[in-house]
């Protein structure tokens, strides 16, 4: 399917102008529609207030599918590993976590466990059951409800910071052992690439107005397959 | 708030024109639904249930509150060891700073930087950062606003980095794991550090960028949203 096709499909959101609120300095101003690749930024404190959303869902539902998947791989496989002297030590990032229990530092294995697992875990899980139903028209249960929750665990994934970590350990250990990413590592990476790819499907007004234009199709739908009603586009 | 009984009117009086408060508006944080707050204080968001409120509620003194703990727990953080290691029976401390310095010696100046700007200018940083933007909605502006609200991004966003230390003890504790030879363990200086980046990032949380811009009462601010197109953002 060519550009030009495709975009015809996908249709640009009618110029039309709203009213939006700015976040963080409270102007109220009109919002004009956003074309491809733009944003919108508050005129006073220039601060992004809408981006422009591809309409589709399969992307975004196949990139938090992919996140999904690399997340739980970069779980069971060690992130990295040790060799000295014969002996082999593995670093899973559950594994690691525990060892900081066992040394008695149960707190900073908690704070571990929520930013490098917990969090990165309910950001990929959350938006993936928000996402996929409404791909095929219904609402997923609980969906506000879960929304909040993915809105709220939002800033405390720290995936990336845990990329930089591997690689500074790494170095470290260098002068005194073989050290090696494993491919834990690896599934992480890929799942803070799909993570940045995500990032405008991480904002709640994008979220909303996937699960508008869904609804509202479904209600075409009903309308047109009940006969009741004639769709004039 | 002091204002929090008076009539709707009286209540939006105390906004800046322009703003949504103002109207008796405002934007969820969550999903960016415009609501209406009657007289209420706060409400919930009709599309996506958060709660909503004009502005955070005691703002400034949780922001204050968690920024001085962060401050407290900031002296451990740095004087206390993070990382014990122990090779052939010598055992080594290594604090924050001193980490650095052995990174620095053993010739990767390129990665003791790195650490060097998330563990030490990155929470140094942020808490004098928040006493800035505190100091300017409590006594008169630092700047003008527009800088005071690029600060405020900056503090949202760079927050987390400083996590990298804590990553690399947990990595290294369960990695060098060799009893006779050599063995690593988490030193209490850890805790505290992550101590620091969790209230630091709390109190960023807490604090409303709105009423930096409340003080301003600029009548001209009105009008339509800034575009931005892809070239642009590619050329900036």
């Amino acid at each position: 399917m060519d550009r030009g096709e495709r975009d015809k499909n996908s249709g640009d959101v009618p110029a039309r102008l709203r009213t939006i609120v700015c976040h963080e300095c409270d102007l109220l101003q009109h919002a004009e529609a956003v074309p491809r690749g733009g944003s919108l930024h508050c005129q006073r404190c220039d601060a992004a207030l809408l981006r422009w959303v591809a309409h589709g869902l399969d992307r975004p539902v196949a990139l938090a599918l992919t996140a999904v998947v690399s997340f739980l791989l970069g779980n069971i496989f060690p992130v990295m590993t040790l060799e000295f002297q014969a002996q082999r030590m593995d670093a899973t990032m559950l594994a690691s976590i525990w060892q900081l229990h066992a040394q008695g530092e149960t707190v900073v294995g908690l704070l571990v466990l929520v930013t490098a697992v917990l969090a990165p875990a309910l950001l990929t899980g959350l938006l993936l059951w928000l996402l996929l139903p409404l791909r095929f028209g219904f609402r997923a249960p609980g969906f506000a409800p879960l929304f909040r929750v993915l809105m709220a665990v939002s800033s405390w994934a720290m995936v990336e910071v845990l990329m930089l970590g591997v690689v500074v350990s790494l170095v470290k250990l260098g002068h005194m052992a073989t050290a090696s990413a494993g491919i834990g590592l690896w599934a992480y990476g890929a799942t803070m690439l799909l993570l940045t790819l995500l990032s405008s499907s991480l904002q709640g007004d994008v979220i909303w107005s996937h699960h508008e234009r869904a609804m509202r199709n479904r209600h075409a739908q009903e309308t047109a397959d009940g006969g009741v009603a004639q769709v004039t586009p | 708030m002091k204002h929090a009984a008076d009539s709707p009117a009286a209540l939006a009086a105390h906004f800046p024109a322009g703003s949504a408060a103002r109207s008796g508006l405002t934007g969820c944080h969550a999903c960016g639904q415009i609501v209406r707050l009657g007289i209420e204080a706060r409400a919930q968001c009709p599309r996506c249930g958060s709660s909503v409120h004009l502005r955070k509620p005691n703002s400034l003194s949780r922001c204050w509150a968690f920024l001085i703990a962060a401050m407290v727990l900031y002296v451990p953080a740095n004087v206390l060891p993070i990382m014990i290691t122990t090779s052939f029976g010598d055992t080594q401390s290594n604090t924050i700073l001193s980490g650095i310095i052995v990174l620095w010696n053993s010739g990767s100046w390129d990665l003791a930087l790195i650490v060097f700007i998330a563990s030490m200018v990155v929470p140094l940083g942020k808490l004098l950062a928040l006493v800035v933007l505190l100091f300017s909605v409590q006594r008169h502006p630092l700047g003008n606003l527009r800088q005071l609200s690029r600060l405020y991004r900056l503090v949202e966003m760079v927050g987390k980095w400083s996590m990298l230390d804590v990553y690399v003890v947990t990595l290294l504790a369960t990695v060098v794991r060799f009893d006779a030879f050599m063995s690593v363990h988490a030193g209490s200086g850890a805790l505290a550090f992550g101590g620091v980046v969790v209230l630091t990032m709390l109190a960023a949380q807490a604090f409303d960028p709105r009423l930096l811009w409340d003080a301003a009462h600029d009548d001209e601010a009105q009008g339509t949203a800034r575009l931005k197109t892809r070239e642009e953002k590619n050329n900036a």
